[in-house]
């Protein structure tokens, strides 16, 4: 790693030591009962446990991590192709906008029971939320994007008489590809936001069922271990997309991106 | 259809008793009235007038992006009914790729009309070199000042040997000595290619330094209020700024505007 690498991840990572030191201070100083917020160290206990140990979390951790990558990635996927439809299909476009705005403003947590209703009590309700979560996010920054771009290159591609698929290739897709990016990005944090919330509901498997279990049998050291884990996941997936914008967005080095990490699930 | 790249010049464009009312909220909105021009075949025509007298309207016409209320739009004889790809188009900004290395971006309008880029990569390069970027092909946009960049969308414009090259304000989101070697440099260019030029602009000394005619327009509704023969032999250089023709030319134009607007 070079010099100016260290120089930025050494401060984060101080930064991080440091909280825990004080977590672990203020656990001690003020006698925190365990079963309300346990020591640093019981977590990473637990954490080691759970994962190498017993194995008892790894189950939950691969349920939560499929259904988020697979809600994620047809969410996605079908948000951008309703932005292109949309975008290229004016009257479709003066039918749905409205509509879908609307639908948008509506918080999608809040379907969370009825989703269970139509996709039943299993793993495919999580899935879906997921995937109406992302559809949005994605749907509405690729719209914008697709709508930004410049009318005298339309022009030019038009006076060319260039395909609808060569334009789309050539000059929509790329250049709504920032925003569209920028929605895959705040998509992560929604997958798990959502992921977790079905998860509390369906009590089987998962992250967040295994949050919500914890916590009600006062098991205070699971609970905050398992969103330990959620945070790593939502770094790394979150790691993975700017990856993808690095490579495929070369040309747009503005870091309009969506912090790193999970919304605050 | 036409082979774009064995366009002869043809006859030029020709816009007869043009009329243009947009429908916007407020009601129709008269852009153009009755306005006829044309470009010959090898003529560096400007269109000269105050901003919002629908000059831009006038490029869209040209090049068949915009229907006409009534009259008719000529280009080597046929009329635009549609979009044609005979003109090449250079807007006030770049407006480049990014995400297409220089050489690319000039290659873009080959590409958009599935023309063989094989066959016009050489053309590229040597459109490129002389617009001084020879350089540069395999740099992207933005490792490029804006006068470069601006000589890459000439590059682009010229790509397809169009008989018509349309140029809405071109250097107007330049600095002004950018400006000035812009002039110099699209002159040469022009020299070399002798592309029938249409050229909008709102600055009267570039219109004067680039033209062999200048049409005059009115503010909205748009007319044609007088047309000028620049009668200045080329090259034109620097020096001929300070010509006693050029500044008698850049006087009347200037007087002439003076007067449309004390009547508007």
């Amino acid at each position: 790693m070079s010099q100016t690498g260290w120089r930025a991840t050494l401060p984060p990572l101080a930064t991080t030591a440091l909280l825990l030191l004080l977590w672990s201070a203020v656990v001690r100083l003020a006698r925190l009962p365990s079963h309300l917020l346990p020591p640093p160290e019981a977590v990473l206990v637990r954490l080691w446990q759970g994962l190498a140990v017993t194995g008892d979390m790894v189950p939950h951790l691969l349920a939560t991590a499929a259904s988020a990558l697979m809600g994620y990635g047809v969410g996605c996927l079908g948000g951008l192709l309703l932005a292109i439809l949309l975008a290229e299909f004016r009257a479709l476009e003066r039918t749905l906008h409205a509509l879908l705005l609307a639908l948008q403003s509506v918080p999608k947590v809040a379907l969370a029971p009825l989703v269970l209703l139509w996709a039943g009590f299993g793993p495919r309700s999580v899935v879906l939320l997921v995937a109406l979560i992302c559809f949005f996010a994605v749907f509405a920054n690729a719209f914008i994007g697709l709508q930004g771009v410049d009318r005298g290159l339309r022009g030019l591609f038009a006076v060319a008489q260039a395909g609808r698929l060569h334009r789309l290739l050539h000059l929509d897709l790329p250049a709504a590809a920032g925003p569209v990016f920028a929605g895959l990005q705040t998509a992560v944090g929604f997958a798990l936001v959502g992921c977790v919330v079905t998860e509390f509901l369906l009590g089987t498997q998962g992250v967040g069922f295994l949050i919500e279990n914890s916590a009600n049998s006062l098991d205070a050291a699971t609970a905050v271990a398992a969103m330990v884990l959620l945070g790593c996941l939502g770094a790394v997936f979150s790691m993975l997309v700017r990856q993808a914008r690095r490579r495929w967005v070369f040309w747009d080095r503005g870091d309009a991106m969506a912090l790193p990490g999970s919304d605050g699930a | 259809m036409d082979v774009p790249g064995a366009s002869d010049a043809g006859q030029g464009l020709r816009l007869e008793h043009i009329d243009l009312v947009y429908a916007t909220s407020r009601g129709p909105l008269e852009a153009l009235r009755d306005l006829s021009l044309s470009v010959g075949p090898r003529e560096f025509v400007s269109v000269l007038g105050p901003s919002g007298c629908g000059k831009s309207s006038l490029l869209q016409l040209a090049c068949g992006l915009l229907a006409p209320t009534a009259g008719r739009v000529l280009l080597a004889g046929e009329p635009v009914l549609r979009p044609r790809s005979e003109v090449g188009i250079v807007f006030q900004q770049p407006t480049l790729l990014p995400w297409k290395t220089v050489l690319d971006n000039v290659l873009v309008p080959i590409r958009a009309m599935g023309l063989p880029v094989a066959d016009y990569r050489q053309r590229a390069e040597e459109l490129l070199a002389l617009a001084g970027l020879a350089g540069f092909m395999r740099h992207y946009p933005r490792e490029l000042s804006g006068g470069m960049q601006q000589r890459v969308a000439l590059a682009r414009g010229l790509i397809h040997d169009p008989g018509l090259l349309l140029m809405d304000e071109p250097f107007s989101a330049l600095d002004a000595m950018t400006r000035e070697s812009m002039m110099e440099e699209l002159q040469r260019i022009w020299l070399k290619t002798r592309k029938a030029v249409l050229f909008v602009t709102h600055s009267i000394p570039e219109a004067v330094y680039l033209s062999d005619r200048i049409v005059v327009m009115s503010g909205r509704p748009g007319r044609v209020l007088e047309q000028i023969d620049v009668d200045m032999a080329r090259p034109r250089t620097q020096d001929d700024l300070g010509h006693p023709r050029f500044l008698d030319l850049c006087r009347h134009l200037r007087d002439g505007f003076r007067a449309a607007e004390a009547a508007a």
